[in-house]
């Protein structure tokens, strides 16, 4: 697979655009010229200024350094990625072994469950789900998390479908091993792999729902920095502060491709049935 | 399976994942928020009153009482009345469904007009500079966030080149010089309808940059798919043999490879269907169009339970019924689908 990803220029630039992020939210502290801003603290004296040499980006309405809040707007963002993804799988991956493996009726329950899941538009359901909740980053990922299980399920349940018929599956059971465990040792490393590489793409879709949770108003909550939240204030002053409006969007925009072009470079590489090369 | 008992399996199968989404949405309208009652009546109300609102509301009856009598509800059309108008709900959906509609099927065209094309080409010259850069296009339109593209056709064509109104569905002059008849809703065909042709051009322009920002992703997502299909159309042995028969290029695109390339593009509107749905939402909320998204981002901020909670069911249940047309349209076509 490396050599492979070696030969495509565009995975590796968006591979070391997906590693910048990480590094960039987690060194924020350190990369901010203006951490204090960046965290949230206001500025009033120098509110709306265009990008200049002490602002690089700007300042936001409040006069906070807008470099500085973008900084900090990836550790939500990329966070929101990551744990919606984890959660899903968490949910998704053991729902749909058992289904997939198993069968009979608790395959039944587990696939109307996910029909069910799977018919709601994603964001209609995570805002109902954060509003019943209650609006805070920690909500939305949950909500959001809970849109996403389902698609893993699936995956999982035809994985361990097709895994199921295999001899040494059959082999194991002949040696007396229980059913939990052939589920366990032989059954679940199978079914990770293009699960995990769904995951992998899925990370940039998640930063997006987030940042649009956010945007409405049901994810971070202001004065903490999210690239969504930071739009949804752009959006009044677009006319006066361009700059205001453009940066965030940009940032998701960057880092949401990078996911999405380093999750197909690992599905055309590792999945031998993708016809897309 | 025979195609009678697919569709007969496959229409029962939407009851029952309707009579689920019924119970989720009920789950979050009644159980899941902290007190429905004290939300109805609002933060000032005397104790008493919360007690007569449990009651009314009745919330005091068993849970499983409570959905049978939420689902009667629902069948009988009445959605509940929303907290903050204290209107039927059911009636607010009716005055912005249309809306939504309209931006929604507008935006599902130019998704097709612009993605299918664009996938076959692609396919048929894979690996050229073309088909790349088509990919690279694919993934910023699906990786681009609805909002910021709306706000960055807002500043270009708005604000600075003065070309397109911000927003709205329709101007003020036009509104109240030339207004449209309402027949379907749909401004576009109702103005079309009654000859209204100073009211169709203005509709358009105040429609054009709202549909563009919501087709992103329909754009991306049709390319791709309408790649990968053709791709596998494309590697079939019956190509190989018209092409080795000497058929023109056109003709073994077009008419053979395409038309079997197509069927699994249905599945693709249903899911385009309903993202551009949600999609929506972000949309309406810059361009001021007055549809279910700006409504429901009204009751966002109110925290108008019953209204986002009906909003998500009326949603859902399109879905899941266009959803079931979209297949049963389908297994008319190839007979060979069957249930999952």
């Amino acid at each position: 697979m490396w050599s492979s990803l070696r030969r495509d220029g565009l995975a590796l630039v968006s591979l070391s655009l997906v590693v910048a992020s990480v590094l960039v939210a987690i060194l924020a502290p350190v990369l901010a010229p203006y951490p204090e801003q960046g965290k949230g603290q206001p500025n009033l004296s120098e509110r709306l200024q265009a990008p200049s040499y002490l602002h690089p980006l700007g300042t936001d309405d409040v006069g906070r350094d807008l470099l500085s809040r973008l900084l900090f707007g990836a550790r939500p963002s990329l966070a929101t990625g990551f744990m919606v993804v984890a959660l899903a799988l968490l949910i998704g991956l053991p729902l749909g072994a058992i289904a997939g493996f198993l069968g009979g009726w608790i395959d039944e329950l587990i696939m109307r469950l996910t029909d069910v899941f799977m018919s709601f538009p994603a964001l209609l359901l995570a805002v109902a789900i954060s509003m019943a909740l209650g609006p805070s980053l920690r909500n939305a990922m949950l909500a959001i998390a809970l849109t996403w299980w389902p698609l893993y399920a699936r995956l999982a349940r035809a994985q361990a479908v097709s895994v199921k018929q295999e001899t040494f599956i059959e082999a194991s059971r002949a040696i007396g091993m229980s059913e939990g465990r052939i589920l366990l040792e032989h059954v679940l490393p199978h079914i990770a792999t293009p699960v995990l590489i769904q995951a992998t793409a899925d990370v940039g879709a998640a930063i997006l729902m987030g940042a649009a949770l956010s945007f409405i108003g049901l994810g971070v909550q202001p004065p903490d920095p999210d690239w969504g939240n930071m739009l949804a204030v752009a959006r009044v002053y677009f006319r006066e502060a361009a700059w205001f409006a453009l940066f965030p969007g940009l940032a998701i925009l960057l880092v949401a491709a990078a996911f999405n072009l380093v999750g197909d470079a690992a599905r055309d590489s590792l999945d031998p049935r993708s016809r897309s090369r | 399976m025979g195609r009678a008992r697919y569709i007969l399996r496959r229409s029962l199968l939407s009851v029952v994942v309707l009579v689920g989404v019924s119970a989720v949405t009920f789950a979050l309208a009644r159980v899941v928020p902290s007190d429905p009652a004290r939300k109805w009546v609002g933060p000032r109300a005397r104790p008493e009153q919360v007690e007569r609102a449990r009651i009314e509301l009745g919330l005091d009856r068993p849970l499983y009482e409570q959905y049978v009598g939420y689902l009667g509800q629902v069948l009988r059309g009445d959605l509940g009345t929303s907290v903050r108008s204290h209107r039927p709900i059911l009636e607010d959906l009716r005055r912005y469904l249309p809306a939504t509609l309209e931006l929604v099927l507008a935006s599902m065209a130019i998704s097709t007009l612009v993605g299918i094309p664009l996938g076959v080409v692609a396919a048929v010259r894979q690996g050229s500079a073309f088909d790349r850069s088509c990919r690279l296009f694919a993934v910023l339109n699906i990786s681009i966030p609805v909002f910021w593209l709306a706000l960055i056709l807002q500043l270009v064509f708005s604000q600075s080149l003065g070309w397109l109104p911000l927003g709205g569905r329709i101007s003020r002059g036009v509104s109240l010089f030339a207004p449209i008849q309402p027949v379907t809703g749909l401004y576009l065909v109702d103005a079309s309808w009654t000859g209204n042709w100073r009211a169709l051009w203005d509709a358009l322009a105040h429609l054009i940059l709202p549909a563009l920002a919501l087709s992103s992703y329909g754009i991306g997502m049709s390319l791709r798919m309408t790649r990968a299909n053709m791709l596998e159309v494309l590697g079939q042995k019956y190509i190989l043999a018209a092409r080795a028969a000497g058929l023109n290029p056109w003709t073994i695109h077009f008419r053979l490879a395409l038309k079997n390339a197509i069927v699994p593009s249905l599945v693709l509107l249903g899911l385009m269907f309903v993202w551009q749905m949600t999609g929506a939402v972000l949309v309406e909320i810059l361009f001021f169009w007055p549809g279910l998204g700006t409504y429901l981002m009204d009751a966002i901020l109110n925290i108008d339970f019953p209204a986002i909670v009906s909003v998500t069911l009326v949603v859902t249940v399109m879905y899941v019924l266009v959803s079931l047309a979209l297949d049963l349209v389908q297994t008319m076509i190839d007979p060979r689908v069957t249930l999952d």
